[in-house]
């Protein structure tokens, strides 16, 4: 009984590693394709890099910016009995 | 498992104590509501009540007009005095505005509050009809004054608030810019940076008319044209804003695809 707690408790561990291992490489794999590509052309690798190391905005910063403007509503005079 | 038990009910408490905070502006509109929906009602009671009178001029049905008639004034007292307070509360939990701003709006609320508070002291005189439409008139002057108020501080609020946005969006533009002008081939985003540019200051220049037609919302003068003329300056600007915006996107995009 011992035993085979044991047993599962190391096939966990290794199914851990297995699953982490297999995210880390997926998520490398576009990046790798890039600088392949990327490697053709020194030049432009290092513009990129700089370009995309001054860019300090995100997506997401003109979505929200969007979204505020959008949610400034100009209404009518209001009234109490409204 | 005690320490749990603790953590548990401090977490509970946690989520107690949280909408007794975020109530305050919720409920303060919800005293608005329920005071609008009293003066409905005391509206149909004095209607009942002065249309027995019209049909019948008695002293008796004349004091029930008068007592019904003193209600409604109070409840549409109730009504402008609960709307200030919610219109109060919802400018001092804006993190947008200002804290002078604030200030100005509490003020400007209070004085109509103690307006109010005199008004009350009318009605509580109120013997005759003829008495009651006395004070009605100058409630009506009353609300006017209270109205244009509330209007020319909710503008205010509204500049404050394009203003700001105007900033964060000039201020993504400076950065767009920083990094295209580091790149080859850059003149299509330039383009859409300049595009984004010219449309941010036509936007600057048009809040900075509605708030100087805003200041103009006061009696006398039109109060309800000024507000409605800046309101248009707004509006325009809140447009641009959005063709800057999306113009910044177009610039965005085209850095990301080099």
């Amino acid at each position: 009984m011992k035993k085979a707690k044991k047993v599962l408790i190391i096939l966990g561990i290794l199914i851990f590693i297995v699953v982490v291992i297999g995210l880390v490489s997926k998520s490398s794999k576009p990046n790798a394709i890039d600088n392949q590509t990327d490697t053709d052309n020194g030049t432009l690798l290092e513009t990129k890099a700089k370009a995309n190391q001054k860019l300090t905005i995100t997506r997401d910063d003109l979505n929200s910016l969007k979204d505020e403007i959008n949610s400034l509503q100009i209404e009518n005079l209001s009234t109490p009995t409204q | 498992m005690k320490k749990i038990f603790i953590a548990l009910i401090v977490s509970l408490l946690f989520v107690q104590v949280i909408p007794v905070f975020a109530i305050s502006t919720d409920g303060a509109w919800q005293d608005w509501k329920q005071a609008q929906q009293e003066r409905i009602g005391t509206e149909v009671g004095y209607r009942t009540a002065y249309k027995a009178y019209n049909d019948n001029k008695t002293p008796g049905n004349e004091q029930e007009a008068v007592a019904t008639g003193k209600d409604l004034l109070n409840a549409w007292l109730d009504e402008a005095q609960t709307w200030l307070i919610w219109k109060n509360q919802q400018a001092k939990e804006n993190p947008d505005v200002p804290t002078q701003l604030k200030n100005d709006i509490n003020s400007d609320v209070n004085k109509n509050l103690d307006k109010i508070e005199d008004l009350r002291g009318d009605v509580e005189n109120v013997h005759t009809l003829p008495q009651g439409v006395g004070v009605f008139i100058k409630m009506i002057a009353s609300y006017g004054g209270l109205v244009v108020d509330v209007g020319r501080n909710t503008g205010a609020a509204w500049v404050v608030i394009g203003n700001k946005l105007l900033d964060t969006a000039s201020d993504y533009e400076a950065k767009l810019r920083a990094t295209a002008e580091d790149l080859d081939d850059n003149q299509q985003i330039i383009s859409a940076l300049d595009i984004a540019k010219s449309l941010l200051n036509s936007a600057r220049s048009k809040v900075n008319q509605a708030e100087a037609v805003y200041k103009q919302v006061v009696t006398p003068g039109q109060p309800i044209i000024k507000f409605n003329e800046a309101n248009g300056y707004l509006t325009q600007a809140r447009q641009n804003l959005l063709s800057a915006q999306a113009q910044l996107f177009v610039a965005f995009n085209l850095i990301n695809s080099k």
